[in-house]
Formats: C-alpha cells, structure tokens, sequence
C-alpha cells in the first residue's frame, strides 16, 4: 500500500472542508490501525475506541500535516502514541516488543488476534477470513495472479503487466475483477 | 448504468492502487462522498488486502467504527475557515512592507545612478549636441526652405522626398511621418 497521490489528494480535501473525504482514510486504513492498536491491548473493544481516538486525532491534525511523510506512517504514530498513552493511563506495561510507524506496516498481527476474546467476535473473524481465502482459491488463474502480484507481491500495474504479457488495462480490469469477486463472497458477513 | 458502475468501481480500484490519473483519481474522490455503496468498498477492498498480505484472520471492525468517528468530529470546524484563514492574514501581515520597502529601494537607486550620470558626464552645450547629430542635419535642412511662405507643390514634394530619404537612411527601423499644416484656403 504505497503513499500515495490518491491520500495526499483525501488530505487536500480534508484540509479544504470536505469532511467526507475524511471517511476514505478512515475505511482505507480501519483495519490496519486496529491492528497496531490491539499489539498494546488486548481487548478488542478498547483496541477499536483507541483507534477511533487515533483517527479523531489524525482529523484534528490535519491541519499541520504537511505531506513531508507519508500519510499512512503519520497516522501510525499517532496510532502508536495513542496506544502506549492510553497503557501509561491504565498504568500497565508496555509491550516488550515495541514497534514503530515503519515496522507496523509490515506487522504480523497473529499472536495477539489469536488472544482475544468474544466468541462471536473470533467466530465472525474466523468466517470472513475463510470467506476470503476460500474465495481466491476458486478464482480464475489470471485473476488469482494478477490480485496475489498486486496485493502480496506489491507490484505496480506496470510490473504486473509485464510479469503477465498483457497490457495494464487488462491488469487494472483483472485486479478489480478479482476483487469484486472477494467482496461477493464477505458482503454477508460485512452487513 | 449498471456499466457506468462498473467502470466507476473500476477506476476506485486503480485509484485505491494509486494506478489512477490525476483527473480520474480526482473525480472518483469526489465521487465517493456522495456514493455510500462505493465508500464500503473502500473498507472492503482494504480488508481483502490486509487478508492477503499477512494471511492471517483480521480483526473484524465493528460497523458503527465509522458513524463513531463521523459523531465525534460532526461538531469538529471545517478546515477551510480556520486554516485558510489564518494564512490568508499571514500573508496580509506579511505582504503589506514588501511593495513599501522595495519601491523606496528603487527610488534610491535610482536618484544616486542619475547624481552620479550628472557628476561624471557633465552636459555638453545645447548647440554642440545638436551639431553632433546627424537627425538635426535633417531638420535644418527642412528649415533651409520656407514652407510656410511656399505655395509650389513641386516645393513640397522635394521637401518631403528628401526628409523620407533621409528618415531612412538614419532611422530605419522607426516608422518616418510627415505632417503638413496649413491655415491657406487658396489651393
């Protein structure tokens, strides 16, 4: 997930007043920012009210960010400190392991998902996971390839064309194929 | 219209890739504020990635993540008022010496280059400097013929010849005129 004309275009917008464009970065990067916050909690109904204060931060500092970094590592600090205040309030440790904004990008979340709690919660998890891993297995192999270069392998649409031999329209309709293919099979579980 | 759809998630997948022109990128931003439908695909998108790349089970974010957040900065400013303006009258503050400062530089810079042209060159005797120029040789030609008094055409005509003669010959590059006054009502 690079950085991104298409963030600092939502940042541009947020800054002119559109509060709406505020929304895209909240739902682009939700999941990622829960998944920093739950290294330092444990308690996935805590992990979502810091990472709502985390977003509600990062909107209330827009104003002084200048594109000088990326979005998405600006917001992962905020992130972060947001997190370890919160452990300094409740006076417990910090984790041993600490991260920053930049290794949080390529954080493995497992270890601590597979400690939380609420049944229903590791049910639903469980089944949207499953959903999405079943889902690209029963994908047609150009898209499979076309979505795992993109997604796993980070290749841009140009690579992707090349590594493929065919052109990037193809490529960007392949990828969007293949996703909307995914979303088809997690919308239940997504209402 | 279901095509049109098509192409418009298309383009928000691109975009979301950072794959899209600046105008298409543009215009599916704008978009999307107005188009809940596509706005959920954005966290859905996002959420197929993060499954993807770390091939572990996400943690599910609950669906009223998005309307808590919308609730808690509802009473939030908008930037626009309070930042642009804040630069807009920084700028004021800023701006309003500059011309100030730059226009008395000019003025001094000025006024000691036109001292100092005085001092070094002092001026020549009127005569001198029009003797000098080969334009007033022209002039004085023109003056060695009284047209006031003069009533022959042909008189005119040489007299205006030989001042576009040489008006060409000296000033090339600037347009030559001629113009006759007369307060005669004989011809």
């Amino acid at each position: 997930m690079g950085n991104s004309q298409t963030d600092l275009e939502l940042v541009r917008l947020v800054q002119a007043g559109e509060k709406k464009a505020f929304d895209v970065l909240v739902l682009k990067y939700q999941q990622k920012v829960i998944n920093i916050v739950m290294r330092y909690v444990r308690d996935q109904s805590t992990a979502n009210d810091i990472s709502q204060e985390t977003f509600i931060k990062a909107y209330r500092g827009l104003k002084n960010f200048r594109g000088d970094s990326a979005f998405y590592t600006w917001l992962y600090r905020i992130a972060i400190n947001t997190a370890k205040n919160h452990l300094v309030t409740m006076k417990r440790r910090l984790p041993l392991t600490d991260i920053d904004a930049q290794q949080a990008e390529q954080y493995d979340s497992a270890t601590s998902l597979r400690e939380i709690a609420s049944p229903e919660n590791e049910l639903q998890k469980d089944e949207v996971h499953q959903a999405i891993i079943k889902s690209v297995q029963q994908l047609p192999d150009d898209l499979r390839t076309a979505i795992s270069l993109r997604e796993i392998e980070g290749f841009s649409y140009e690579e992707i064309a090349e590594a493929m031999g065919c052109p990037i329209g193809t490529v960007r309709s392949r990828i969007f194929r293949a996703r909307e293919a995914i979303e088809e099979h997690i919308a239940p579980y997504m209402t | 219209m279901k095509k049109n759809n098509i192409t418009k998630a298309e383009y928000l997948s691109s975009v979301l890739d950072d794959e899209a022109g600046t105008f298409e990128q543009r215009r599916i931003l704008k978009e999307l504020q107005q188009d809940d439908s596509m706005l959920s695909k954005v966290g859905n998108y996002s959420l197929i990635g993060e499954v993807l790349r770390n091939e572990e089970i996400p943690h599910v974010v609950q669906s009223n993540f998005l309307a808590g957040i919308q609730d808690k900065i509802a009473n939030e400013e908008t930037y626009d008022k309070t930042h642009i303006t804040t630069n807009k009258n920084k700028l004021l503050n800023k701006s309003w010496h500059k011309p100030i400062v730059g226009m008395g530089m000019a003025a001094g810079l000025a006024t000691i280059a036109i001292m100092s042209f005085s001092l070094i060159s002092p001026p020549e005797p009127l005569q001198q400097q029009v003797d000098q120029s080969e334009g007033v040789n022209m002039i004085a030609t023109t003056d060695e013929v009284d047209i006031t008094t003069s009533s022959d055409p042909k008189v005119w005509r040489e007299i205006t010849k030989s001042y576009v003669e040489q008006h060409s010959k000296n000033a090339p590059s600037a347009m030559s005129s001629v113009r006759f006054v007369s307060y005669s009502s004989s011809y």
